[in-house]
């Protein structure tokens, strides 16, 4: 899926930690080998050649199929694991794989860890006391700055932008590169829908306020083409700094 | 602290690196986003596609190889492996453009109102970094030059 992909564990000691980073890293490669469209004997590549009927694919990429389709309705179809002509489920993927990473980590005694998956991140517990994980938002014009830090606990951090390699999102309508919005920063409680939502709102472009606008539980933070920030009322409650901007 | 960092599939043919390191807070604070990655082909590497730090044979010498520097933009990244036979146990960073004091984290072009945001900001201790940075896809590039350098 080309990403990759750092764990930091805090507050547990060998051997528990090796264990849980162990686990973590297994479950990430069964990932990769199950729904990489680069390899061509992974389930999604057979699956999307048609070699292999959806009934017969495993729970694991049923339940990812499932997901792909619920979020393709709940965005109006700018989530669209089709987007690209052929079969590629990643933008669901990678936020998903590393919920469930974290999860594994917690049942291992790991509570307090921070999963950053190219740039989409997911917080458990905090980083040390007295303080919640900070999560730089890279500048979409400079990749060396920020341009906000969002402290959260228990959190979804996902952005999605033009920032990687130029402009990379496509409208799924008009296939037409996105050049509306420079980024969309979305925090949740679930690292899964919040990179899926950022993905469908940047593709949205200048209608993605108003769309971010409507979702329960998830605050974001959008930034135009013309440099102009906008970000919903509950975003303040992770960037304080920005009440009374 | 434990930190570990893995490559999932960048390239077709797909190696993964687990890399597993003990990590000092204050150095490793801004490497969270940039994380490395392998190309190195599992056909000749495939003792690297784990890296259990705790069960390498004590026997097998330490060795410390160092990547290309990458220049892009804002600075040189170079990347630095340590391995014990070859298992890699360490990685870092001896050049990183974070590295400068935080007055490197300068906005420029979004709306001025932002700018005071940014500097306070510039307080917070990052733990990591949500989006992609220039310095990752220089990381990477350094830490595959020392990769290719440690199979010879």
């Amino acid at each position: 899926m080309g990403t990759v992909v750092s764990v930091d564990v805090r507050g547990l000691e060998d051997p528990a930690a090796d264990d849980a980073l162990r686990s973590v890293f297994s479950w990430l490669r069964f990932v990769d080998e199950t729904f990489s469209t680069y390899k061509e004997g992974s389930e999604i590549s057979r699956l999307g050649r048609g070699e292999l009927p959806p009934a017969d694919c495993s729970p694991d990429v049923r339940f990812v199929l499932d997901a792909c389709e619920r979020l393709r309705t709940e965005t109006a179809g700018y989530f669209d694991s089709h987007a690209a002509g052929s079969l590629d489920p990643s933008g669901f993927v990678k936020g998903w794989s590393v919920e469930v990473a974290s999860s594994m980590l917690a049942d291992r005694g790991s509570t307090n860890h921070c999963i950053n998956a190219g740039g989409d991140v997911r917080v458990r517990g905090v980083p040390e006391d007295g303080r919640m994980w900070n999560v730089g938002v890279v500048h979409p014009h400079d990749r060396s700055a920020l341009t906000t830090v969002v402290a959260v606990r228990d959190a979804g951090v996902a952005t999605s932008g033009t920032a990687e390699r130029g402009a990379h999102v496509f409208d799924p309508f008009s296939h037409e590169p996105v050049t509306d919005l420079l980024s969309v920063t979305i925090v949740g409680p679930e690292l899964a829908y919040t990179d899926a939502y950022a993905t469908a709102a940047f593709a949205m472009g200048h209608r993605a306020p108003e769309w971010l606008a409507t979702l329960a539980n998830h605050e974001s933070y959008v930034i135009d083409a013309g440099g102009f920030a906008w970000w919903t009322p509950g975003f303040v409650r992770y960037a304080p700094a920005l009440v009374g901007s | 602290m434990k930190r570990a960092v893995a490559a999932v599939g960048l390239t077709i043919v797909g190696l993964y690196l687990v890399v597993t390191f003990r990590s000092t807070p204050v150095k490793s604070q801004v490497m969270s986003a940039p994380t490395p990655t392998t190309r190195a082909s599992t056909e000749t590497q495939p003792e690297t596609t784990n890296a259990p730090v705790a069960t390498a044979p004590p026997a097998e010498t330490t060795r410390t190889v160092t990547g290309p520097p990458i220049t892009m933009q804002y600075g040189t990244v170079q990347v630095a492996l340590t391995l014990r036979g070859q298992t890699i146990t360490n990685v870092a960073a001896p050049q990183m453009p974070f590295d400068r004091p935080r007055s490197a984290y300068i906005s420029q072009t979004v709306a001025p109102w932002l700018k005071d945001e940014v500097l306070k900001a510039q307080s917070a201790q990052i733990d990591t970094i949500s989006g992609a940075t220039y310095t990752s896809e220089a990381y990477i590039q350094s830490l595959q030059g020392a990769i290719d350098q440690a199979k010879t």
